[in-house]
């Protein structure tokens, strides 16, 4: 088992190493685009831009300048932006990540909250009406885009019946965790049920139509002809067996949420977060900072991943050996 | 007798009319299916209402058009009345087709007709991004899943990392390529732990996040076009965002595909068209292709919605479709600082992309259904 975490996270490292090779290419090596020309501005004249490429240290080999941005990064953290110069990106990644953790992690709960406990009522009921209602449920939640969702509950919340109804809830923003529990409370709960929305409607639908593949699996027939009560095959046996599927599910779409539906949520809720500093700095090409919030965004799903392996490992023997 | 009339009924329907008659029959289709026939059609009819209708320029700002509401000459841009009383508030809903029906964004232009002409460019976006995924797709899926061997590993490679073949095909260059080729090569013919550490590799593209991968292409594309070798395609292009859009979903696709194929060449039929001496173009097409095709009609809605959401988050972003031309999501970007005002500014695209791609998934899971009566009765046990 040791043996087998430790070269899933060795592969971790290789894979994290890979993807900021990538990323860097992206931004530095696609034929046709000149960051210097972007920095030095519209009309900049030939001395600007070779000054900017050599403050920048743009006019060095594509793989030194690698070295040296990821030296930056990691090793001594002092990765400026490009924008605000002196500004470190650092210090302004890891203010974010909390206010981001928040949203993420919170959102998670509710949706896995929703998603399970609906989707076992889905599979079990015997009411007509039920099922089609969850799969409509799930059709919405999928084809909402998660950015116009946040403008309709700020519409909401935040107009005019801010006054009557909705006067508990504080203006967008972000308050930290250890500042005043209450309030980071009251400013996340609206995001984090934007953000759950979505994934509720999906989990419905995953975990409704799993259990209903394991209940026709000849081992729950086997339980019947046993005698065990329809209970206990649904919660012990169909419900348990499909929760892997959740668990895998859950990982992938967890990591991914950081760069994707976190982001937009986040720009619409004016939530402080790593997404928001993403947003902001694409809006002025502060490559820096995009290639820090990438980083660390892909950092995200490849530790998300490994753990999910390694659950999966804990849960299926069999796996280990791969 | 009995064999006699069975096999009438086998012989009566191909299974390609039973699918359309379970299509036809089937609500959720039908319901759709006019939704979405209305939603293009509007789409389509934007310049006759612009220009014969509401008499408007959805792409110039107006700041000092007028339109008359109950025989009264009002500026379309009023000043603002709440808070400080500074700047102005465009004009709410008219609710009256003449003009302004959904009231005016930040610059005077009629968000109706923007609405419009912004629906022709998600769904062109969404319709052309989706098709290019699914051809490309089929592709490589087929010629993985029939080639087996070394090319199946090449390309299997390259699908895990699909996103990766996306970053070498459209952006940076032929480094990349030359590199994932020689990896999936070597991992296909070495195994062993050549193979482990290159699948490794392979696993890093997969880790890479849709959204970010797109956010960074974009950023990076729209800024300055795209130049390789002859082909300049300026900043402002659509083909930019379908063929970002496009890309970043093919493993999506691809992927099942290719399992699937995989699955078919091992089927009886094939083996005997291999045994007979059949070429490989013959049975790729005749017996391969066509035992795919019902997959690629479910996946085609689907990933149009996808494609569409991707879209206008994109726009929404500012990094989608470029300004003066509108998209939903440009639509809704604009609406965000009007939201308290004019919140309609926001809401009306927001809408149309719900019903839209709402429209595509359910008519995805009837087309699921009609194709493979099956399942549906696996959901009813």
């Amino acid at each position: 088992m040791i043996a087998f975490i430790g070269r899933r996270f060795s592969a971790m490292v290789f894979v994290l190493v890979s993807i900021s090779i990538l990323v860097f290419l992206i931004f530095f090596a696609t034929p046709g685009v000149d960051p210097a020309a972007r920095i030095a501005g519209r009309n900049a004249d030939q001395q600007t831009l070779m000054q900017v490429r050599h403050s920048f240290e743009l006019d060095k080999p594509l793989p030194i300048r690698y070295l040296s941005m990821m030296r930056h990064l990691f090793i001594s953290r002092d990765l400026t932006s490009y924008v605000n110069r002196g500004a470190k990106v650092i210090p302004q990644l890891s203010q974010a990540i909390p206010a981001t953790l928040s949203l993420v992690i919170g959102a998670a709960i509710i949706w896995l909250l929703f998603g399970i406990t609906f989707g076992v009522l889905a599979a079990s009921s015997k009411r007509k009406w039920l099922d089609p209602t969850i799969s409509f449920l799930g059709i919405v939640g999928v084809s909402l885009p998660v950015f116009w969702l946040g403008e309709v509950v700020n519409l909401v919340t935040q107009s005019k019946l801010h006054n009557s109804v909705f006067r508990w809830v504080p203006p967008l923003g972000y308050v930290g965790l250890s500042v005043n529990p209450w309030q980071w409370f009251l400013h996340l709960i609206f995001p984090w049920l934007t953000l759950a929305v979505l994934y509720a409607g999906i989990y419905v639908r995953v975990l409704r139509s799993e259990i209903l593949v394991v209940m026709s699996e000849d081992y729950i027939k086997t339980e019947r002809a046993k005698g065990a009560s329809e209970k206990r095959i649904l919660y012990k046996h169909a419900t348990r067996m499909s929760l892997i599927t959740i668990v895998s599910l859950f990982g992938l779409d967890f990591g991914a949420l950081v760069g994707g539906y976190a982001l937009l949520t986040e720009v619409v809720f004016g939530i402080q977060g790593v997404g928001k500093l993403t947003f902001d700095s694409l809006q002025n090409f502060d490559l820096p900072v995009i290639m820090a919030t990438v980083m660390y965004a892909a950092f995200f799903v490849v530790f998300m991943n490994a753990v999910v392996d390694v659950l999966y490992a804990v849960l299926d023997p069999r796996v280990r050996r791969v | 007798m009995a064999i006699k009339e069975s096999s009438e009924a086998i012989f009566s329907e191909s299974p390609g009319k039973i699918a359309l008659r379970n299509l036809r029959r089937d609500k959720r289709a039908i319901f759709s299916l006019a939704i979405l026939g209305f939603i293009v059609a509007i789409s389509l009819l934007a310049p006759i209402y612009s220009h014969f209708i509401a008499h408007t320029n959805p792409f110039n700002s107006t700041l000092d058009a007028t339109t008359t509401i109950g025989g009264k000459v009002v500026p379309v841009l009023q000043p603002s009345t709440t808070g400080l009383g500074l700047g102005v508030t465009p004009i709410g809903p008219t609710w009256n087709l003449r003009g302004y029906f959904l009231g005016a964004d930040g610059q005077g232009r009629d968000v109706l007709a923007r609405l419009l002409y912004g629906g022709r460019n998600t769904l062109l976006i969404g319709v052309s991004a989706g098709i290019i995924c699914i051809v490309l797709a089929l592709l490589i899926g087929v010629i993985a899943g029939y080639r087996k061997g070394w090319i199946d590993a090449v390309i299997s490679r390259l699908l895990y990392g699909g996103r990766n073949t996306l970053l070498i095909g459209v952006s940076a260059g032929i480094i990349c390529i030359v590199l994932a080729l020689l990896i999936g090569v070597i991992a296909g013919y070495r195994k062993g732990w050549i193979d482990a550490v290159l699948s490794r590799l392979l696993d890093v593209i997969w880790a890479f996040p849709v959204y970010l991968l797109a956010i960074s292409l974009s950023v990076v594309l729209l800024t300055s076009g795209l130049t390789i070798g002859f082909i300049h395609l300026g900043p402002g292009s659509f083909a930019l965002p379908i063929f970002i859009i496009g890309i970043v979903y093919i493993p999506y696709v691809a992927r099942p595909i290719r399992a699937q194929v995989l699955a078919l060449r091992e089927r009886e039929f094939v083996r005997a068209a291999v045994g007979s001496g059949a070429k490989d173009s013959t049975i790729i097409f005749r017996e391969i292709l066509p035992n795919i095709v019902p997959s690629v009609l479910v996946f085609i809605p689907i990933i149009v919605a996808l494609c569409m959401l991707t879209e206008s988050a994109l726009s929404f972003l500012s990094i989608g479709v470029q300004p003066p031309q509108a998209s939903w999501g440009t639509i809704i970007n604009d609406g965000l600082g009007l939201l308290y005002t004019r919140p309609m500014v926001g809401i009306a695209p927001g809408l149309l992309i719900v019903l839209t791609a709402a429209s595509l998934n359910l008519y995805g899971d009837a087309v699921r259904d009609a194709l493979d009566p099956k399942t549906r009765a696996r959901g009813d046990a």
